[in-house]
């Protein structure tokens, strides 16, 4: 017995090792070395046609030293299934205005992004190790918070619910008790949880949705933009309503980042506010979301 | 009583049976002897169905037995079998053995059919081992208990294929001593054998099978003692 | 290594212990459990008869069509993702079902038959032909020698096998998340995506899945050594 606790315990250590040695592991020091003095330059030369001179040169370098970009790749998680934020291009590849918006900071911070597609569930646990920042139309929300930290809010969302287009529901009154379908981990999954205790959770949106079609659940709460592709996609048997007829919060969208790392966050902040400034922002709202 | 009309069997290429012809009558003591792989075992098994003959004809007490519509479940009640694996229900004890067929057809119910075993049991001088498992028996009691089982179905002809022939020696005696009481009721058998003292004592014919068909037939006394085909004489001269 | 027993510490009570969280595991478990052994049922039903299909014979010794339809069935199951026929119960041929654990308990149970069927069909051919043709030649008919004799000696031969493709499918009902049933491995995923921490949930649910199988094995082993005594008798 005893010699089974020591091998259990040496096996539980050994995999938290192995867990935390995604990013913190450092690199060999020629490669850190290289990385920064490339990272610098690049932040350098934005600072300069920033014309900014509220910072110091030495400290935006020393500030630009963030782990996530010392290899001067962007690893970017997020789940293709939530269009038109992310979804899986006619190529193949992720695609969507989180996408684009990523590419766009990429280039501003002069790395290479990288996009891993993964679980929704699975992104937040995975900053850090996996990923370096996640961009998925996620929600900022108090929970989220203590385990990662947000960029600023780049897009105002609200959730919508979809019912069957011959529905009765109407009131925030009228939820209580129904069956409710949403992804898993998504805020919709929060506010189910609050309102009834049966909720059915889903991997991809389009299942839930498909499952309201089927009559397994009453309604679905989801993100509004996927609402509105999903009440065209099944046009004449749902209806995306706004949240806001239920009383639901309206939230923001932000990019989570690794705890902690204020320097990326700094970067990441500015790069977005660029984009805002010179317009190409505007362009990928023209292009991803309005024109939906 | 079993009439064999240009009975063929073919497996695959191999031709092993090419147009048998016999007849059985009652009470015959059919003893088939012959090299190994000379069609005697098919023969035997095809007398019952458990081959299907590839073409010709079988006839048991006046029915067509090879045409497809007869029920040969019906037919096989009659016609008891003995392996040379003797081949006892490993699942089931002796008594379940023996009684299991006439109880399952309905034959007899089950405490006719356990009255019966005992009696055919005693007969054979295992009254003791009615609640043994097969696996707790020696071989030549096996043997023994696969005759009263076939004979509990009350058969009109026995059927045996190479029944010694996975025996130890010293218990070779104790089946052919029940294989001769049994040829003293009078029943008609059909035995594929290696045992020429058999041959010679209880049987009424002998066949000399070769090449998937019979090669010769006759009497005990003049099988053995005035082989006419050279192809016996070269067999007896090496099993005797 | 007292900051590690700490951090491990604050994980464990906020994987299992805060919001009555293991409560999830335990109603996880039983959806697993319930599934697994439902599917088990009507695998081992579905194996059986479709075993004997599979070895139905004309009198000539071909195949019958049974035989051929069971051969296609196991052919089609095994042959594709067992997560895709659960997706295509789920969203095609049941759509219109909302009892979510019969369309997986379904879905496994014919998954499993494909599997349970040859391992009947092997352990029927594994009893001596001899069997058979003794049974046959007392005049017992084809149903009646597989039943009273054949069938009997096989249970025997395919325990082991069977047991163990029980194990497979009780590990292979993890795959139900994907159609929104909160088995033991989603209600891991679900604790995860609550409090952003993958380790101790995922871990929890490993030791779990690997002590309900622990005992299933020896309570296996123990059959087994039964059976093999009961050989001797």
């Amino acid at each position: 017995m005893k010699k089974f606790l020591a091998l259990a315990l040496t096996a539980a250590m050994t995999m938290t090792m192995l867990t935390a040695c995604g990013s913190s592991e450092p690199a060999s020091a020629e490669e850190t070395e290289a990385a920064t003095e490339e990272t610098t330059e690049a932040v350098e030369e934005t600072t300069e046609a920033e014309e900014s001179t509220e910072a110091p040169a030495e400290e935006t370098a020393e500030a630009a030293t963030s782990e996530a970009l010392a290899d001067g790749v962007l690893t970017v998680g997020t789940n293709a299934e939530f269009p038109p934020f992310e979804y899986v291009g006619d190529d193949g590849e992720p695609d969507g205005f989180d996408m684009a918006l990523v590419k766009a900071i990429g280039e501003k911070l002069g790395v290479e992004v990288q996009i891993e597609n993964m679980e929704f569930a699975s992104l937040v646990s995975s900053i850090g190790s996996k990923i370096d920042i996640a961009a998925a139309g996620m929600t900022v929300t108090d929970e989220r918070k203590e385990t990662v930290d947000f960029t600023n809010s780049y897009y105002e969302a609200v959730q919508y619910v979809i019912l069957p287009a011959d529905s009765e529901i109407a009131t925030a009154d009228d939820l209580k008790d129904k069956a409710i379908g949403v992804q898993l981990g998504t805020t919709g999954d929060f506010i189910a949880e609050e309102l009834t205790s049966n909720v059915s959770q889903y991997n991809k949106a389009v299942d839930a949705v498909n499952d309201l079609v089927n009559g397994r659940v009453d309604l679905v709460i989801i993100d509004k933009n996927p609402a509105l592709v999903f009440e065209n996609k099944f046009e004449g048997q749902v209806v995306a309503v706004d949240g806001a007829q239920f009383g639901f919060e309206p939230e923001e969208y932000a990019i989570a980042l690794p705890k902690g790392d204020t320097a990326l966050a700094d970067q990441i902040n500015a790069a977005i506010d660029e984009l805002k400034a010179d317009g190409t922002f505007d362009e990928l709202v023209k292009t991803y979301i309005e024109a939906e | 009583m079993i009439i064999v009309k240009d009975l063929h069997k073919t497996f695959e290429d191999n031709h092993v049976l090419q147009g048998v012809n016999y007849h059985i009558h009652p009470g015959e003591k059919i003893v088939v002897v012959g090299p190994s792989g000379s069609g005697k075992s098919t023969f035997l098994r095809c007398l019952n169905l458990l081959e299907m003959p590839t073409s010709g004809e079988i006839w048991f007490d006046g029915q067509l037995i090879t045409d497809p519509k007869v029920d040969i479940d019906k037919v096989r009640r009659h016609m008891g079998m003995v392996f040379q694996n003797f081949n006892l229900f490993n699942n089931h004890t002796i008594m379940d053995n023996i009684t299991l067929a006439p109880v399952k057809l309905k034959l007899m119910s089950r405490e006719e059919a356990c009255e019966n075993a005992l009696k055919l049991l005693d007969r054979v001088g295992l009254k003791e081992k009615a609640d043994a498992y097969p696996s707790q028996l020696s071989g030549g009691q096996k043997q023994r208990i696969a005759i009263v089982r076939s004979l509990a179905m009350s058969p009109k002809v026995m059927l045996f294929d190479e029944p010694t022939s996975a025996l130890d020696p010293e218990m070779v005696g104790e089946v052919l001593e029940v294989m001769k009481e049994l040829a003293e009721t009078g029943m008609t058998m059909v035995v594929v054998t290696h045992e020429m003292g058999f041959a010679r004592e209880v049987g009424t014919k002998v066949l000399f099978m070769d090449d998937g068909n019979i090669m010769e037939e006759n009497t005990p006394q003049e099988f053995f003692n005035n082989p006419k085909s050279p192809r016996l004489q070269d067999f007896l001269s090496k099993v005797l | 290594m007292q900051e590690w027993f700490e951090s491990v510490g604050k994980k464990f009570v906020m994987a299992f212990v805060e919001g009555d969280r293991w409560k999830l595991y335990i109603k996880g478990l039983g959806v697993t459990l319930e599934i697994a052994l439902f599917a088990a049922i009507i695998g081992l039903l579905i194996g059986t008869v479709v075993a004997l299909m599979r070895l139905s014979t004309k009198r000539d010794g071909k195949k019958t069509i049974w035989a051929r339809i069971a051969g296609v069935y196991i052919d089609v199951i095994r042959g594709t993702p067992s997560v895709l026929q659960l997706l295509i119960m789920w969203f095609v041929i049941m759509k219109n079902c909302h009892n979510g654990i019969l369309v997986a308990v379904l879905s496994f149970g014919i998954n499993s038959g494909a599997y349970v069927s040859e391992i009947v069909r092997a352990g029927i051919l594994a009893v001596d032909k001899g069997q058979t043709e003794a049974g046959r030649s007392l005049g017992l008919s084809k149903a009646q020698t597989m039943l009273y004799i054949v069938i009997p000696q096989a249970i025997k031969n395919v325990l082991p096998p069977i047991g163990n493709e029980f194990i497979v499918l009780l590990k292979e009902t993890a795959i139900v998340g994907y159609v929104s049933l909160t088995d033991l491995t989603r209600a891991a995923n679900q604790i995860t995506s609550r409090t952003y921490e993958a380790f101790m949930p995922l871990i929890g649910a490993a030791v779990i899945y690997f002590t309900i199988i622990k005992i299933l094995t020896i309570l296996l082993e123990r059959l087994e050594r039964r059976l093999r005594k009961s050989d001797n008798r």
